[in-house]
């Protein structure tokens, strides 16, 4: 305990001594530490807004999806779509899920014709994010709701009418016009980009597909988990967090793509640590040996180094909390600006919120802990295994 | 036998560089009695650094034995040889060998911090007094780049007396000093090696160092090739 105190003391007495040299060393190392912390945090941002987005106004608590049914394919569309299991007439009715089908049309639109997806969903429903309340109510043309996305393809404005072309399940064709009534500006391209919802009532009677939906959103998974089992021949269960996987399989994905720049910025955040102790520990083999001369072990040779280094860190972590936390605290309640994206067709929002995790704050600085003291550690140890004489003469 | 503060007997040290052996030191034998003012005089490479590393146990010799005391340097541990250098030996260095970032006080105080069984104010006392002995009692709070060089010698012995140590070993102290400061620092040594009676071995090839030694040992390509009182 009193070698601890008395390394403790000459570490801070050897730091302190270097005046201005260690707060450049601990100011750069802060600097560092924020822009870690930053980047990581954004980008698991990123993908909490994203995943948040998804469920928000796609997936809910999971859904039941009709076998054979893809959403990404419309020629699944046809062939997948079933009668509502009675089971869930209850939960339809009070409005604890909401049954979603999906159906393959042609609209045109200033003489173009784009293949879009119709999307029937109940207007009373609460399960989903979307501003479906007024979509039921008829006057004169029948409602859309259209995404600002979608509304640009087409070039149109609300309020505009649209022909839309369809086929039902007898094969004979049919079209009509809509009118588009309501708008949507949502993060998720997926139930925007050559998309059109309608009332479920209005969709399935256009389709001659009455009671017939595509996919089941639950808001509460407990009733998923109850019901998954109920009809699985017809019906897949698929949790949120399933239906989430792609999300994080991208940040993950990206994440190891980071890591190069992770590890850059790391060793940018090291380089002030690095210059003193790794160079600094090089150019003071003469002090080391003048240690030696004077009676310190070799241990506590080592010791003191080691120690230099973790106060290094303890300081630049400190100093990185100090002038961090204001900024971050900015940061996350203004966001950063990304309405660029828009058109990238991934539900990134128009500003990302950074998400300061635990994990994240604590892992990064656990890796600069980790790395100043090994920097430290290492070459002192391998100076102070010298011969004193010839660490005195500065020979390496 | 027994009386010698040093005995050096039959120490050979060379170093191995590839094909090439550089022989340092070749057999010396030299004793030195406790209190003696002695001077290691010789050229440059003719094995007086080497020498005083070997006593001081900075290096171990690639033959032979080393005695300071009861201490026999060849078979102490690394641990005991830092403590061996700590309790008995101060080292004076022509390069003065101060740590840049402490005071004069704080490099005084150094090797105190790393006995046990002191107090601060045992610390303080024995700094002060020892800066206040050797003419610095009114910088001690200046670094070492605001001192000159006689200055920073001072701080050195200061540094090197301050634990009362039986040997020091001074590696050419007065080579970087002009003649005036030379003379002030040997004297000032001289007159600590009668007040305490601690002994004091030179590295030297200075001429104004010869008046102040009491024995004279001339080393030439590792030999001992003179041992004489002075006149």
């Amino acid at each position: 305990m009193k070698d601890f105190k008395l390394i403790l003391k000459l570490a801070l007495r050897n730091l302190f001594g270097t005046g201005i040299r260690l707060w450049i060393n601990v100011t750069v190392l802060a600097i560092s530490i924020i822009i870690v912390i930053f980047a990581r945090s954004i980008h698991a941002g990123l993908g909490h807004q994203m995943k948040d987005s998804v469920i928000r106004t796609e997936i809910a608590a999971g859904q039941l999806i009709s076998k054979g049914f893809d959403p990404h394919d419309p020629i699944t569309f046809e062939e997948s779509r079933r009668k509502i299991p009675d089971n869930l007439n209850n939960l339809v009715v009070s409005g604890e899920v909401t049954p979603i089908l999906y159906c393959s049309a042609t609209v045109y639109s200033r003489g173009i014709v784009h293949n879009v997806t119709l999307r029937g969903i109940k207007p009373e429903q609460k399960v989903l994010e979307l501003p479906t309340e007024n979509i039921g109510k008829i006057v004169g043309k029948r409602p859309l709701l259209v995404g600002t996305r979608m509304l640009s393809i087409l070039k149109l404005s609300k309020g505009d009418m649209i022909t839309i072309k369809w086929r039902d399940k007898n094969g004979a064709f049919d079209a009509d016009e809509f009118v588009i009534t309501e708008l949507m500006d949502k993060n998720n391209p997926r139930i925007d980009t050559n998309v059109l919802w309608l009332s479920l009532d209005i969709l399935q009677n256009m389709y001659d597909l009455k009671d017939n939906a595509s996919i089941i959103v639950f808001k509460n998974g407990n009733d998923l988990d109850a019901v998954k089992n109920i009809n699985n021949k017809e019906w897949v269960s698929n949790s949120a967090f399933k239906m989430t996987q792609w999300i994080r399989d991208i940040v993950v994905a990206k994440e190891k793509g980071n890591l190069v720049i992770f590890a850059i910025l790391l060793f940018l955040c090291c380089v002030g640590i690095f210059n003193s102790q790794i160079l600094e520990v090089f150019k003071r083999t003469h002090e080391i040996g003048l240690l030696m001369a004077m009676g310190l072990r070799k241990m506590q040779i080592v010791m003191l180094f080691t120690f230099e280094g973790i106060l290094i860190a303890i300081f630049g972590i400190l100093g990185a909390f100090i002038l961090g936390t204001p900024i971050f605290y900015w940061i996350a309640n203004v966001g950063i600006p990304l309405e660029h994206t828009k058109g990238m067709g991934m539900p990134i929002p128009e500003r990302i919120y950074p998400y300061f995790s635990f994990e994240i704050i604590s892992i990064t600085l656990l890796i600069i802990l980790l790395l100043t003291t090994f920097t430290a550690w290492f070459p002192t140890r391998k100076i102070a295994s010298m011969e004193a004489a010839k660490a005195i003469s500065g020979r390496k | 036998m027994a009386d010698y503060k040093i005995q050096t007997n039959n120490v050979t040290k060379w170093y191995q560089s590839g094909e090439t052996r550089f022989v340092a030191l070749a057999g010396v034998t030299l004793n030195i009695a406790s209190g003696e003012f002695t001077g290691l005089i010789g050229p440059s490479g003719s094995g007086k650094t080497t020498l005083l590393n070997l006593i001081g146990g900075l290096d171990s010799p690639s033959e032979g034995e080393v005695k300071v005391d009861d201490w026999e340097l060849n078979k102490m541990t690394s641990n005991q040889l830092s403590d061996f250098r700590n309790d008995s030996i101060g080292f004076i260095f022509q390069s003065y060998n101060l740590l840049p970032v402490y005071t004069a006080y704080e490099n005084v105080e150094f090797p105190l911090l790393l006995q046990r069984e002191r107090t601060a104010e045992d610390n303080h006392k024995a700094v002060t007094n020892i800066l206040k002995r050797v003419g610095l009692g009114d910088k001690m709070q200046k670094r070492p780049s605001a001192l000159s060089g006689g200055e920073c010698q001072r701080v050195a012995i200061a540094r090197a007396m301050v634990k009362n140590p039986s040997l020091v070993l001074a590696d050419e102290p007065t080579a970087n000093l002009d003649s005036e400061n030379s003379h002030e620092i040997l004297k000032i040594m001289k007159e600590l090696n009668q007040e305490f009676g601690t002994t004091f071995v030179f590295s030297t090839h200075d001429i104004k160092v010869k008046q102040y030694l009491k024995r004279i040992v001339v080393l030439t390509d590792g030999k001992v090739v003179e041992d004489r009182i002075a006149d």
